[in-house]
C-alpha cells in the first residue's frame, strides 16, 4: 500500500470532514486488506482515537464498536455464530489487528463474519445515514461515503456457523450460519444471502434449493452446494443437541 | 511524520513515511530478528508485540505505533532462551527463519494462558507457518515447556 | 560417543534468539536496492525497451536490460560441471518465456525510487502465443527456444525445435515380450503438479566489491561453489576474483539449488562499484523462482498369477517450464530411485521426455523425481494386487529389494549419465514394513467400519527409496585446524540450509577425534575459506561430506601423533582425545596445542579430507497413513501417519527425525493441499499464501516417525543420508488409503476433497 498522508481525528465530525475532503480518502481499520491495494491512497483516516473498541451487553443483544478486533470477538461472549466466525481467520496476530468494522465495510463475499452477521440480522449505525440492516448494507452498500459507528447484534436462542476450508487458516470455500430460523449462506463464491423463517424440520437440501452456488477455480458450484448441505446438516445436529431432542 | 517509538524499553524519535510498516522500521533500527516472509500477512515470521498484543509487523503502520510499547525477540532474550532450550532440545529449529516469530507467539501465549492444552497451543500458533519441521517437534517441545498433561 | 546423539544444533540457540544471520540481516546498510521488472506475457519478443526516463530519475544508479548484459548462454542449475542441463538461458533474454521472467533490473538508493523507475520503463512486446499445456508441447508449431543459442554440454536428448529440453530411455531385458507373457498386467496414468517449495525465507542475495576489488556475494544458496563458477564463467571473470559466502539459509528444499538473483546484483555492483541487494517478494518466489517438475507418469506392471512381478515399464512426460534446469536429472531419478525397489523383474523399461512450456521454470525439489515416480509405481502395486486378488503387502514382501541384492538399474542410470553398479549392503525394508504394519495396526484398520454412517476410514501404505549422493560426481571436503587451548576449527564446504549439517559434521569430527562436540567450531560454505563441496542436494551431506570430515579427523590424529613423537622424543605415543601419553609421561591436548603455537617445535597442525562416493546406498522407508473420509463432502482427515525409516546410523536422531517429519508434511501438502492453477494465458493463480495452501499445524492429527536399527558399512559411522527420503511416500500411501476406504483410485495430484467427492458421485 502506498499512502501520502494519515490523520487521526478526535471526533466523528472531524473524521467525516476528512473523509469528504478528497475523493479517494479512505478509512483505515485493521488495514490488512488495504495493505494489499496497488493504488496510492492520498489520505488515510485512522479511527483509533474515537474509542470504538468495545462490546456492551444490553437487554436483548450487544452493541459492538466497529474498531473491536476479531481477537476480542473471539474471546467474547457474543452469539456463537459470530464468535466462531473469527476463529480460523488467519492467525492470532492478524486477528489482533483486523476489526469487525473493516470486515463489514469491505462487504467481502468470502467473509465468515459477514455471513454470521447476516444470519443474526445485525443492524448498523452510520454517522450520517443512520440505522440500516446488515442485510441491506451488505448487499447494496451506501450511496455516499459514511462512517460506521455502531453494530447492533441481537441475542438469538441458538446460533452457529460452519465453514469449509482446505487448510485451517484458509478462506472458506463456502460458509453457512444459522440464527434461530434464518440461514445465511456465503462464499458461494458470491456474497452471503439469507433464507428467512426456515422450517428446520426440512432437509438441508430443500432449505438450500433456491440458493445459487457458483463455480470458480477453487471449487465448482455443485460441490459448494454439497458442502453447504453437509455443513447445514451438522449445524442442525448441533442445534438438536443444544435444545435436547 | 515524527513518531515516538518505544522498542524493548528504548525510546526513539523516528521520522516515518505514513505508509511505512513497523517491519521495515524495526529492521532499519537494527532489530534483525523481525523477518519478512510473505506479502499477505499469512506466515507469522514478522510477529512482534505491540501494546501487549501479538501482531504482524508487516501490516502495522509505524505511525500507528506512536507511544505504544513494542517488544521484539531482542527485548526478551531471557525468556527466549528458556523457550529456546526446549526447542533446541528437540532439534526443531531447522532453518530458523520462522523461529523468532514463533518465540514471540509462544511468549504472547504464555502471557495470556499459563497452562494451555495442546489444542489451545496449536490454535494459538496456527498463523505461524513452518515449512521445515512438520510441526510435530515443536509440539513435543511446547508440551514440555508448558507442562501439558 | 558423539554420533547417534540427539544434541542441540550448534546454531540453534542463536536462531531462536533472533541473532542476525540471514542474507538480508548481513546486507550492508547502504546497499543499493535492486528490483526486477518482469514480463506480463508468457511468450513474447521484446521489440523495444526504453529506459531513458527511468535512468534520469533521482536515486537511480543502474538499469540492466538484455541490451547491456551480454548474450552468453548458460544453465542456472546448481550442478557439477559439465552440467547435464541445457545452456538455454541468458542473463536477460530478448524473448521472454514465462509470466514473471525478468525484463529489466533497476538499482537505486531506495525502494520507492526503484519502484517509480520501474513504472517508467517502456517495453514494447511482440506478444506470441504461449504453450501452456505440457501434453501439447512436443512438436507444437510454437517453438519456445528458437535461435537463442541453446545447446547442451553433452548428449542429453536436447531437441529444442521439438520443445524437448531433454530425453532419456533405457531397457533391460525385453519389456514388450515379457509383458505379453504375463498373466496379469496393470496399466495406469498418473499426474503430479508443479509444487512450490514455499520456504519461509524468499530468495535473497547481496554483492559488494571488497577492498581488493573482488566481487563478493552473500547469497541464500544451496550451492555456493556452483554459483561462483557459473557467475565467473558467464561474466568472464577469473574465479579468483569472486568469493561466495553462504550465510544461514531460511529453507531451500531444492528451490535454491540454482542461480536466482546473483547475476543481477553482481552486474549492478560491477557497474556501480556499490553494494547491491535483491530480495524476492513472496509473489516472485511463487511465480519467478522455481517449481517442482509436473509430470505425467504411465506405468505398466506385469506379473504371473502367483504375484511374481516380471516386468515394470515407466514412461514419463515431464514439464520443465520455460527453461531446462535439472530437466534430465529429475526425469531420470523418477526411475532410478523407484524401479530398483522391485529388483526381481525379468525386464524393466524407462523412458521420458522433458518438455518446455511457457510456465515458471521447474528445478530441483526434494525427492527430485522420486516422489513423482513413486506415486505411480506404489499406486500401481496396490492396483496390481487387486487384479491378482492378493494382499498388496504380501505382493511387496515377495518382490521388494532385500539386503545383499542388487538391481541392474544402478549401473545403467546415474544422474544425467551412466550409473554405478552397487550391491545393497544395508536394506531394512522388511523390518520397516513389519514395524509399520504393527504400529498402525494395518489389518485391523483395513476392516474398520466407522460408527458414523457419513464417515469411512481407511489405511494405505507405500515403500520408498532415495540415495546418498551421486557416486563419482559429488565431492565433499573438510579441513581441520588445531588451535591453542585444544579446540578445532572445522571448515567444510558442505551447505547447511537449516538441516543441521554443521552440527552432524561436528559430531562426526568429535567422534573420530574422541573430543567433546563443543571443541569443534564449524564454519561452512565460503568459497574463500572452506574447501569444496558440491552443495546441499542429492542427499549427499551426511554420506559424502561426512566421510570427508572423518578422513580429515583421522589425518589430524596422525598429525598430532607425529608432532607428539617429536615432543616426547619417542616413537611410542598415544592420543586419546584428552591427552597424549608416551610411557609414563602425558600432556593434555590443551597444553600441547598451546605449546605448538608458542613454545617448542612450533607448528600449525592442519589436516584435510576429501571424499567422492563410489556408491549411493539408498535410505529406505515405509509409510502408512490412516484416513477418515466424510462421504458427503469428500473431506479427508489424516488421523495418523506412521513412518519407519532405514537410514543406517542416525548421526543425530533428533535432527533425522525432524528431517523426516518435515519432509512428510511437504509430501502430504503436495498430495492434498497444494494446488497450482494456470489461466489460459499462463498466469499462476496460486501465487500467494492466500491461494497456495501449505499445510498448517492443524492438518495432521498425529505423526509417528521411527528409525530401525541399521548399519551401512560404506557410510561414515554406518550412516546413510536422510534429507529427501521422508517426502516420497505420501502420494501413493494416501491414494492407496483412499482406494481401500472408498474403492476409488485417485491418479492426479493434488487430491482435493472435491475430486474425492466427484469420484464418489460418478
Amino acid at each position: 500500500m502506498k499512502c501520502l498522508d494519515i490523520k487521526m481525528p478526535s471526533d466523528f465530525e472531524e473524521a467525516y470532514a476528512l473523509l469528504n475532503s478528497q475523493k479517494k480518502a479512505t478509512i483505515i481499520a485493521g488495514g490488512l486488506f488495504l495493505r494489499l491495494q496497488k493504488q496510492t491512497i492520498p489520505l488515510l483516516i485512522d479511527l483509533s482515537g474515537l474509542n470504538l473498541d468495545y462490546i456492551k451487553e444490553v437487554k436483548d443483544g450487544f452493541i459492538v464498536g466497529p474498531m473491536t478486533s476479531l481477537r476480542t470477538i473471539e474471546k467474547s461472549n457474543l452469539p456463537t455464530a459470530l464468535k466462531e466466525s473469527v476463529k480460523q481467520i488467519s492467525g492470532v496476530g492478524t486477528r489482533n489487528l483486523a476489526t469487525i468494522g473493516g470486515s463489514i465495510c469491505g462487504r467481502y463475499p468470502f467473509s465468515d463474519i459477514d455471513n454470521a452477521l447476516m444470519a443474526l440480522n445485525a443492524h448498523l449505525i452510520f454517522y450520517k445515514s443512520g440505522k440500516t440492516s446488515m442485510r441491506d448494507y451488505y448487499q447494496n452498500g451506501l450511496e455516499d461515503k459514511d462512517i460506521l459507528i455502531e453494530i447492533v447484534v441481537p441475542k438469538p436462542g441458538f446460533s452457529m456457523i460452519k465453514y469449509y476450508k482446505k487448510v485451517y487458516t484458509d478462506f472458506s470455500l463456502v460458509n453457512v450460519s444459522l440464527a434461530d430460523n434464518d440461514v445465511a449462506i456465503g462464499a458461494r463464491p458470491n456474497r452471503s444471502m439469507v433464507v428467512k423463517n426456515v422450517d428446520l424440520n426440512l432437509s438441508s437440501k430443500i432449505i438450500l434449493e433456491d440458493v445459487e452456488f457458483g463455480t470458480d477455480f477453487q471449487a465448482s458450484g455443485a460441490y459448494r452446494r454439497a458442502l453447504a448441505e453437509a455443513l447445514l446438516d451438522d449445524i442442525l445436529k448441533e442445534r438438536k443437541a443444544f435444545y435436547g431432542s | 511524520m515524527e513518531v515516538k517509538l518505544i522498542i524493548n524499553g528504548t525510546h526513539y524519535k523516528f521520522a516515518a513515511d505514513p505508509d511505512e510498516y513497523l517491519l521495515d522500521t524495526l529492521r532499519k533500527l537494527g532489530y534483525k530478528s523481525v523477518k519478512r516472509g510473505c506479502d499477505t500477512s499469512s506466515c507469522g515470521v514478522c510477529s512482534i508485540l505491540v501494546d501487549g498484543d501479538l501482531v504482524p509487523s508487516c501490516s502495522f503502520l509505524t505511525v500507528r505505533a506512536h507511544n505504544k510499547p513494542i517488544i521484539t525477540v531482542e527485548g526478551i532474550q531471557l525468556e527466549a532462551r528458556k523457550i529456546g532450550e526446549m526447542i533446541t532440545a528437540e532439534g526443531v529449529e531447522q532453518c530458523g527463519f520462522c523461529s523468532p516469530g514463533h518465540v514471540m507467539a509462544v511468549y504472547a501465549l504464555m502471557r495470556e494462558n499459563t497452562h494451555p492444552s495442546l489444542n489451545e497451543i496449536k490454535h494459538y500458533l496456527a498463523g505461524n507457518l513452518c515449512r521445515c519441521s512438520g510441526y510435530e517437534g515443536q509440539h513435543r517441545a511446547l508440551k514440555k515447556l508448558m507442562e501439558v498433561k | 560417543m558423539s554420533v547417534n546423539k540427539g544434541i542441540p544444533k550448534v546454531d540453534g540457540m542463536g536462531l531462536v534468539l533472533g541473532k542476525p544471520a540471514f542474507t538480508d540481516d548481513l546486507a550492508p546498510r547502504d546497499a543499493l536496492i535492486v528490483k526486477v521488472m518482469r514480463s506480463p506475457h508468457a511468450h513474447a519478443n521484446i521489440t523495444k525497451i526504453d529506459t531513458h526516463i527511468a535512468e534520469g530519475l533521482p536515486e537511480i544508479k543502474c538499469i540492466l536490460t538484455y541490451e547491456n548484459v551480454g548474450d552468453v548462454n548458460f544453465s542456472r542449475a546448481g550442478q557439477g560441471f559439465p552440467e547435464p542441463s541445457p545452456y538455454d538461458h541468458r542473463i536477460l533474454n530478448k524473448t521472454v518465456r514465462y509470466i514473471g521472467e525478468p525484463v529489466a533490473v533497476v538499482a537505486g538508493h531506495s525502494e520507492k525510487a526503484v519502484d517509480l523507475a520501474i513504472s517508467k520503463i517502456i517495453v514494447t512486446y511482440d506478444v506470441l502465443e504461449p504453450v501452456i499445456d505440457f501434453e501439447s508441447a512436443i512438436d507444437n508449431s510454437i517453438v519456445i527456444h528458437e535461435n537463442d543459442g541453446t545447446s547442451s554440454m553433452f548428449e542429453i536428448g536436447h531437441k529444442p525445435k521439438r520443445n524437448i529440453a531433454a530425453g532419456y530411455e533405457m531397457e533391460i531385458g525385453d519389456v514388450q515380450k515379457t509383458l505379453e507373457s504375463c498373466d496379469v498386467v496393470y496399466e495406469g496414468r498418473y499426474y503430479t503438479q508443479a509444487q512450490a517449495h514455499a520456504m519461509t525465507e524468499p530468495h535473497s542475495c547481496v554483492s559488494y566489491l571488497d577492498q581488493q576489488d573482488r566481487l563478493t556475494l552473500i547469497t541464500s544458496t544451496q550451492t555456493p561453489f556452483h554459483v561462483r563458477r557459473i557467475v565467473g564463467k558467464t561474466l568472464n571473470l577469473p574465479l579468483s576474483k569472486i568469493r561466495v559466502i553462504k550465510p544461514r539459509i531460511g529453507g531451500g528444499y531444492g528451490g535454491k539449488q540454482a542461480i536466482h538473483g546473483e547475476f543481477f546484483v553482481s552486474l549492478v555492483t560491477i557497474k556501480t562499484g556499490l553494494p547491491a541487494k535483491l530480495i524476492f517478494s513472496r509473489k516472485e518466489v511463487f511465480t519467478a523462482s522455481y517449481t517442482r517438475h509436473a509430470m505425467r507418469v504411465d506405468v505398466k506392471i506385469g506379473s504371473d498369477k502367483e504375484g511374481h512381478i516380471k516386468v515394470i515399464d515407466m514412461d514419463i512426460l515431464s514439464n520443465t517450464g520455460a527453461y531446462g534446469e535439472h530437466a534430465l536429472t529429475v526425469l531420470m531419478v523418477a526411475g532410478s530411485k523407484t524401479l530398483p525397489l522391485y529388483n526381481k523383474v525379468d525386464a524393466v523399461g524407462f523412458r521420458g521426455d522433458v518438455v518446455y512450456t511457457n510456465l515458471t521454470p521447474a528445478g530441483a525439489y526434494r525427492g527430485y523425481g522420486a516422489i513423482q515416480g513413486n506415486f505411480a509405481l506404489e499406486s500401481g502395486i496396490d492396483e496390481l494386487a487387486t487384479l491378482l486378488n492378493m494382499d498388496p503387502i504380501e505382493l511387496r514382501r515377495m518382490n521388494m529389494m532385500k539386503e545383499h541384492e542388487t538391481s541392474e538399474i544402478f549401473e545403467i542410470m546415474g544422474e544425467g549419465q551412466e550409473g554405478t553398479a552397487m550391491t545393497i549392503e544395508s536394506c531394512k525394508l522388511a523390518e520397516c514394513l513389519e514395524e509399520c504394519l504393527e504400529k498402525i495396526d494395518y489389518y485391523k484398520k483395513l476392516e474398520q467400519v466407522h460408527e458414523d454412517p457419513n464417515k469411512v476410514t481407511g489405511v494405505g501404505l507405500a515403500i520408498a527409496m532415495q540415495g546418498s549422493g551421486i557416486p563419482y560426481i559429488d565431492m565433499g571436503s573438510a579441513i581441520l585446524k588445531l588451535n591453542d587451548d585444544g579446540f578445532f576449527n572445522l571448515l567444510v564446504g558442505a551447505t547447511d540450509i537449516g538441516t543441521g549439517s554443521d552440527t552432524i559434521l561436528a559430531q562426526m569430527a568429535a567422534e573420530t577425534l574422541n573430543v567433546p562436540v563443543d571443541k569443534i567450531i564449524v564454519y561452512s560454505s565460503d568459497t574463500d575459506l572452506t574447501p569444496f563441496d558440491t552443495g546441499a542436494y542429492a542427499s549427499s551431506t551426511t554420506y559424502v561430506s561426512g566421510h570427508s570430515v572423518r578422513i580429515a579427523a583421522e589425518n589430524m590424529i596422525k598429525k598430532i601423533e607425529t608432532a607428539a613423537k617429536v615432543y616426547f622424543e619417542s616413537e611410542d605415543v598415544c592420543f586419546n582425545g584428552m591427552d597424549i601419553t608416551s610411557g609414563e609421561s602425558s600432556i593434555s591436548l590443551k597444553d600441547f596445542s598451546t605449546k605448538l603455537f608458542y613454545s617448542e617445535n612450533q607448528e600449525q597442525l592442519v589436516s584435510s579430507g576429501s571424499y567422492v562416493g563410489t556408491k549411493s546406498p539408498p535410505p529406505y522407508m515405509v509409510g502408512a497413513v490412516e484416513v477418515e473420509i466424510d462421504v458427503r463432502t469428500g473431506h479427508l482427515d489424516i488421523l495418523n501417519y506412521v513412518a519407519v525409516v532405514d537410514c543406517g546410523t542416525t548421526i543425530n536422531p533428533n535432527l533425522a527425525r525432524i528431517q523426516v517429519e518435515g519432509a512428510l508434511l511437504q509430501g502430504i501438502g503436495m498430495t492434498l493441499y497444494e494446488e497450482v492453477n494456470y489461466t489460459e494465458l499462463g498466469a499462476n493463480r496460486n501465487n500467494s499464501f492466500f491461494k497456495y495452501n501449505v499445510p498448517t499445524r492443524m492438518e495432521v492429527k498425529a505423526m509417528d516417525v521411527t528409525f530401525v536399527d541399521s548399519y551401512e558399512p560404506s557410510g561414515p559411522f554406518g550412516a546413510k543420508s536422510v534429507g529427501e527420503i521422508g517426502i516420497d511416500t505420501p502420494p501413493a500411501a494416501l491414494s492407496n488409503a483412499i482406494k481401500n476406504a472408498l474403492g476409488k483410485r485417485m491418479t492426479k495430484l493434488p487430491i482435493r476433497s472435491e475430486d474425492i467427492w466427484r469420484k464418489l458421485n460418478s
